[in-house]
């Protein structure tokens, strides 16, 4: 059995901390990881929703799409977009002919007492032309949502599928943001970098690592990293680690389970055509 | 005029403030989450890309 069910046996550890509510996110390109042909289209419908179910498992909620994540095409992310318990986000992901977002440009998730909003943004750039959709540029998007959320959030965080050098003028261009997590440029880990007063930061691909990021929030306020603020304790302390996905874990059974019925699924999708 | 202990409002016996710790600590513990902030941790992954078996 490979790597998700041990990964997912250290995020629910890490979930359970009774003295520190967690948030599990995933900033995009979750799902998929090229385009498909027609015969691969099934078993990649199949890996999805098996991701999903996984992230679910683990507690996770929300998830933010990556232009690879929409190689499997609309439909299939509709299917799995079933807010709350499945919350895909991308505030610049348009309906053609109505402009309105194709899924929750944000959401909000109560963590212990804080009110933690997320907004997802999808790379406009990477973008192949699509029929079904259109999309904006940061640049058009954030500046109205922010508007409403900056009021409401305790702590604003953005998923985002742009580059750093993007994610970095976005962070100098709108403060109110507190972290992004970006996917989908970079490979290897990226410790917290702060830009402004935001933390930008990634883990490597293929889930072959976690980041956790550990707070103590006194609101919108400078951050300063625990391990270099020494005795100085102004502002938002953090600290951050990777944490690597090692065949020396345990499984998780749920999640295993899950793994197990979807591989059973595939095999059976490969063979349904030579039956015919 | 005398004024005894008992005029002042002043407890008899010192260790009287001493019943109301458990108050105290209760204070205290309200207090202590503005003091040291709200605790949170994000957990974080991307460009998983559907993998279901990778490892590190």
């Amino acid at each position: 059995m490979g790597g998700l069910p041990k990964k997912a046996s250290l995020v629910r550890g890490l979930m359970r901390d009774p003295n520190r509510p967690a948030l599990l996110v995933s900033s995009g390109n979750m799902l998929l990881n090229k385009n498909f042909t027609a015969s691969e289209q099934t078993a990649a419908r199949i890996r999805a929703k098996a991701m999903v179910r996984a992230h679910q498992t683990m507690g996770g909620r929300v998830m933010g799409l990556g232009t690879l994540d929409l190689s499997g095409g609309v439909s299939l992310l509709s299917a799995l977009h079933r807010p709350p318990e499945s919350t895909l986000l991308s505030a610049n992901l348009l309906n053609r002919k109505s402009r309105a977002p194709l899924f929750s440009p944000y959401t909000m998730q109560k963590v212990g007492d804080l009110q933690v909003f997320l907004i997802g943004l999808t790379d406009h750039k990477a973008m192949p032309p699509d029929r079904q959709l259109s999309m904006s540029s940061w640049k058009e998007t954030l500046p109205e949502l922010l508007v409403q959320l900056e009021k409401k959030a305790d702590i604003l965080l953005l998923l985002s599928n742009y580059p750093m050098t993007d994610n970095m003028a976005i962070a100098r261009s709108f403060p109110a943001i507190d972290c992004i997590f970006q996917a989908g440029h970079v490979t290897g880990n990226k410790a917290p970098i702060k830009i402004g007063n935001t933390l930008i930061s990634q883990t490597d691909i293929r889930g072959k690592f976690i980041g956790v990021l550990d707070i103590e929030w006194h609101g919108h306020s400078i951050w300063q990293n625990k391990e270099s603020a020494g005795t100085a304790n102004k502002g938002n302390m953090y600290s951050n680690r990777f944490m690597a996905i090692k065949d020396s874990m345990r499984d998780d059974p749920l999640v295993a389970n899950i793994i197990k019925q979807a591989k059973r699924r595939m095999i059976k999708a490969q063979a349904q055509p030579q039956a015919r | 005029m005398h004024l005894d202990k008992k005029d002042l409002n002043m407890p008899r016996n010192p260790s009287h403030f001493f019943r109301f710790w458990p108050l105290l600590v209760l204070l205290f513990l309200a207090a202590a989450p503005q003091l040291l902030g709200a605790p949170l941790r994000i957990i974080y992954a991307n460009d998983t890309m559907g993998e279901l078996e990778g490892c590190g």
